[in-house]
């Protein structure tokens, strides 16, 4: 094996795929990436069996051949080369790796390619595509409502729904406080009707989301085969993750279909006066309490060894007036992955969860549970 | 504007407002039983005992003042009471009423002031230090406030104002019914000297009768006692408690409520019960009282606690963490029934205690009910029965009075 390639281009493609690395694997070479020519390029994967990342970076091939390095070394050894073309060649008995970047003659020990294991992949199914640009803010402003804990996997998956009648691919994540449901067009979507639903990682999600870019436009999902992975193509990226199995809740009948108050304001104000509130929310659950009424929204947070803070913010308000008291962090999340300059809201009860949207915009859903009996403060 | 007086009293000091309701539970029932007005009402008896067995067991909660002039006071053996009375109207306690007599109270209060401290359904002190340059003298801002509670509430109240909370407690007791008694700094000793020693908070009967023992009867007698020779009659911490009672000196401050750590509940019986079925009642009126005080506090508990005490004082308490923290009272029911089971080996009960702890002012609420979770507490139950069950015959009749019980909770769950 002898290539030609350039630093910068090494670089890219290696920052993407050193992400599935496994860093405490028993098996060494899962901390290593599988380097393989290909016609006018290298291909550069990883795996911890779980998630799977490929790319292809474009080198000058002058003889074909394969190895594994560790991808962590190689990743922060080609990041700090000068600009300058420069060569890898594996030695005959395959066991180094020559680089030869600039002044610098450098030898890496290499593990056999043969002990790469097969990497997992989607097969069978459907594939359907969505704008990578939509797509990548739309994993934004659902990740933020998947759980972290471990203990209850099935929600730290993102659940994506691809629906052929609708022409929309959904997702959804929920840590069961909150849920985050996006719903995406379908640029190609397979005919028929029947749904497919996968959960993925929403860890493995952020790295699809991270591979779109200006030249990686489109994202292919590939799902519902006879494996339990998903395989994601952003352009010559391909990201495969395991699906997380499990029942997950129905999360669109949560959604309330009416409402009995609904508040509408620029979101950069109530966004601003939040976070100034939250640092005084420092009760059992952070809660923020806002108290509606015709024209306003005022935001206290209290904390009772320290003191309190009350804003009123001018607001669009219809229905009923209420008192509603949510978790400063929560409701701050959402105010922040908001992509729109009015935010809609809208409540029933101080014991049932309001949604937060985008105004005008049905696309994206914040729904959110609220902490239920804040202790009073004692001016109350 | 003009400067403040030089010769302001208070200049200087923590001003302290004692408020105490007068006859508050008579003054409810009168008020809200017009026909009970001007007459001698006498509020008692205990709720949860056997019925037509009130008298035999019940005391006196409050007298109204009509009943007072018999010699009926608080405390008093409500069979004793009609003796001296015996025209006297007895009305059973209606805690729920009194509560929200007392919430209207207090919302009273606050507007003077946040620094308002609950003693008891009835009584609070009130630090109105801050108050003085937005409303006034302490003596208007006493006035005002009896005024506003009179107009609000339709009940009167005792007021006392000092520059401790004790000074302020005595006054507030000096002129009841209506009474309203500001002892500004430095008064303190024209006031209280005069006063017999026991019209001081913390002197019981017990150091009354020492004081006598020495000739000793009024405050001006006690003041004659050194620090030491108070500490040699009471002890080192109460004789020097009782130096500075002497004296109207109190550095307690005014501490609004935090939240508690625990509550709990627990009653005596004499006799003692002896049925499963009188216990697992007594449960439910302490949890279903518990848990309305939890949700009165604004608080949700982690972990149940029962207590038995035998007729032979043999005293047992057995705990366990609620699944989810709460303030439901079937929850809190079952669970506390459930310990019941496991904890009581068919002896004679002389005392039921149902407590919590862990106490959480809020929590975060749910959308979509954990599955595994749900079954935590249906298992916390069901592995309390099932111990009660193992080694017992009467499994199947404990888990029929169980869910009884359950539909009677349910239907008793007061609307918060």
């Amino acid at each position: 094996m002898k290539c030609t390639f350039l630093p910068s281009q090494l670089s890219q493609g290696l920052s993407l795929v050193q992400r599935a690395v496994s860093q405490r694997s028993t098996l060494p070479v899962l901390g290593n990436v599988l380097i393989e020519t290909v016609p006018g390029g290298l291909r550069l994967s990883a795996t911890n069996l779980d998630l799977a990342i490929v790319d292809t970076v474009p080198a000058e091939v002058a003889k074909e051949g394969k190895t594994s390095v560790p991808a962590k070394l190689l990743a922060d050894y080609v990041g700090s080369l000068l600009e300058v073309p420069c060569t890898m060649e594996l030695d005959p008995q395959g066991r180094v790796l020559n680089l030869t970047c600039g002044l610098h003659k450098t030898k890496l020990h290499v593990i056999d390619p043969a002990e790469f294991p097969p990497l997992p992949v989607a097969e069978g199914g459907t594939s359907v595509i969505v704008d990578g640009k939509t797509f990548a803010a739309g994993v934004a402003q659902t990740v933020i409502a998947a759980s972290s804990d471990e203990t209850e996997r099935v929600y730290t998956g993102v659940r994506i729904k691809v629906d052929p009648s609708a022409q929309t691919v959904t997702l959804a994540a929920t840590d069961r406080h909150r849920l985050a449901l996006k719903t995406l067009p379908a640029k190609e979507i397979p005919d028929g009707d029947e749904q497919l639903i996968a959960i993925v990682p929403a860890k493995h999600l952020q790295e699809v989301a991270r591979a779109v870019n200006e030249a990686r436009k489109e994202v292919a999902i590939a799902l519902g085969g006879t494996t339990s992975f998903v395989t994601f193509t952003v352009g010559d990226v391909v990201v495969t993750t395991r699906t997380i199995e499990g029942r997950y809740p129905k999360v669109e009948q949560a959604i309330p279909d009416a409402a009995g108050t609904t508040v509408v304001l620029p979101t950069a104000d109530l966004r601003r006066e939040a976070k100034t509130a939250s640092i005084l929310a420092r009760e059992e659950s952070n809660p923020v309490r806002m108290s509606i009424t015709s024209g306003t929204v005022v935001l206290t947070a209290w904390s009772s060894d320290v003191g309190d803070d009350e804003v009123p913010i001018p607001a669009d308000v219809t229905g009923e007036g209420l008192e509603i008291s949510f978790n400063s962090g929560y409701f701050l999340a959402a105010l922040e992955a908001l992509d729109s300059d009015t935010v809609h809201m809208s409540f029933n009860k101080a014991e049932e969860p309001g949604t937060i949207r985008p105004h005008g915009r049905e696309d994206y859903v914040y729904l959110l549970m609220p902490v239920l009996h804040p202790s009073l403060r004692p001016s109350l | 504007m003009a400067m403040p007086s030089t010769d302001d009293p208070w200049k200087g000091h923590r001003v302290i407002l004692h408020a105490d309701m007068d006859a508050f539970f008579a003054q409810v029932e009168q008020r809200d039983h017009p026909e009970l007005r001007g007459k001698p009402v006498i509020v008692g008896g205990a709720h949860h005992h056997r019925e037509g067995e009130q008298y035999r067991y019940g005391v006196v909660s409050t007298a109204s003042y009509e009943a007072r002039q018999f010699g009926v006071h608080s405390a008093m053996p409500l069979i004793e009471a009609v003796r001296r009375c015996p025209d006297a109207v007895v009305v059973p306690v209606d805690m729920e009423q009194y509560r929200e007599a007392s919430r209207a109270v207090l919302a009273c209060f606050q507007s003077v002031t946040d620094m308002i401290e609950p003693v008891s359904i009835d009584e609070a002190y009130l630090d109105i230090t801050g108050s003085i340059r937005r409303y006034g003298s302490p003596e208007k801002i006493g006035q005002s406030l009896q005024d506003a509670i009179l107009t609000r509430t339709h009940l009167t109240c005792s007021i006392g104002i000092a520059a401790t909370k004790l000074v302020a407690k005595i006054a507030s007791d000096a002129h009841k019914p209506q009474g309203l008694v500001s002892v500004p700094p430095g008064s303190e000793q024209a006031f209280l000297d005069p006063l017999p020693v026991d019209a001081i908070p913390g002197i019981g009967p017990k150091t009354v009768e020492r004081l006598a023992a020495h000739g000793i009867h009024t405050v001006a007698e006690g003041r004659t006692l050194a620090v030491d020779q108070c500490q040699k009659l009471f002890g080192t911490a109460h004789g020097r408690s009782v130096y500075h009672s002497f004296r109207g000196e109190d550095d307690r401050p005014v501490t609004p409520p935090g939240n508690p750590k625990s509550l709990s509940r627990e009653e005596t019986f004499l006799p003692p019960l002896t049925t499963r079925k009188e216990m697992t009642d007594v449960i439910r009126a302490l949890s279903t009282d518990v848990a309305r005080r939890l949700r009165a506090h604004h608080l949700l508990a982690r972990t149940c606690t029962v207590t038995l005490r035998t007729s032979g004082f043999v005293t047992t308490t057995h705990q366990c963490t609620l699944p989810e923290p709460t303030d439901d009272t079937m929850l809190l029911t079952r669970t506390a029934t459930a310990l019941f089971d496991e904890e009581w080996n068919h002896a004679a009960l002389r005392l039921i205690g149902v407590g919590t702890s862990e106490l959480t002012s809020a929590v975060q609420g749910t959308l979509f009910p954990n599955d595994t979770k749900d079954r935590t507490l249906d298992s916390v139950v069901d592995a309390l029965q099932s111990r009660f069950g193992r080694g017992s015959v009467s499994r199947g009749v404990g888990s029929a009075h169980l869910l009884h019980d359950l539909d009677g909770s349910r239907r008793d769950r007061p609307e918060e």
